[in-house]
């Protein structure tokens, strides 16, 4: 059963997926393994890069 | 009287059947059988994990096709960090856990995709496992 990483329209990951069959659509990408670790990655050339975070802040406190 | 006992041998023979008896749902008791352990059991089983980033409440996934009608999913949980929400009290700010980004529905949309959705995102990720079975 083939295995595939679903990726958005800026390439990043947000599904890998452990299919019955072969699909085949530009956004499923089939990878060796059910790999977690490439989730919210951006797929570039073949490669998986780690996207910068935004800057966290600290929530206002509303009242 | 020998008639008779070969004319109750062949009604059983008949109604027992053969092991190469084809599959049907009203044959010998063999066809029976055989029309059973074609129409039961698990067709096929998928498994994945969709993640929520920062800003998604809600993503959907693609599986291979399956009938919807025979089909379930099952959630395997969810990942998500911590944070909090901020109140005001008194002239005092108080601060306490936001757990709703951590409570995700799992849907089966259709025979090819699985949803994964959440009321609020609180600005953080969330990870869903699920496992789609369907039968025969």
């Amino acid at each position: 059963m083939p295995y595939y990483a679903q990726i958005d329209e800026n390439g990043i990951c947000f599904a890998v997926t452990q299919t019955a069959g072969e699909i085949n659509r530009a956004d499923m990408i089939e990878i060796d393994s059910l790999d977690e670790s490439i989730l919210l990655k951006k797929y570039v050339n073949g490669a998986w890069e780690t996207v910068p975070e935004e800057p966290q802040t600290e929530p206002e406190p509303s009242e | 009287m020998f008639g008779m006992i070969e004319a109750l041998l062949s009604f059983f023979l008949r109604q027992v059947g053969l092991r190469t008896d084809a599959a049907s749902a009203t044959g010998s008791a063999h066809a029976k059988l055989a029309h059973i352990v074609a129409n039961t059991g698990i067709k096929s089983i998928q498994r994945g994990t969709i993640a929520l980033g920062v800003a998604d409440k809600t993503k959907a996934a693609t599986i291979s096709a399956v009938n919807t009608n025979k089909a379930m999913v099952n959630p395997l949980g969810v990942r998500a960090g911590d944070t909090y929400a901020s109140y005001y009290v008194y002239d005092t700010y108080r601060y306490t856990a936001a757990i709703s980004h951590m409570k995700v529905t799992l849907t089966l949309t259709n025979g090819t995709t699985v949803t994964a959705t959440r009321d609020d995102h609180n600005d953080t990720v969330a990870t869903v496992s699920y496992e789609v079975i369907e039968f025969v």
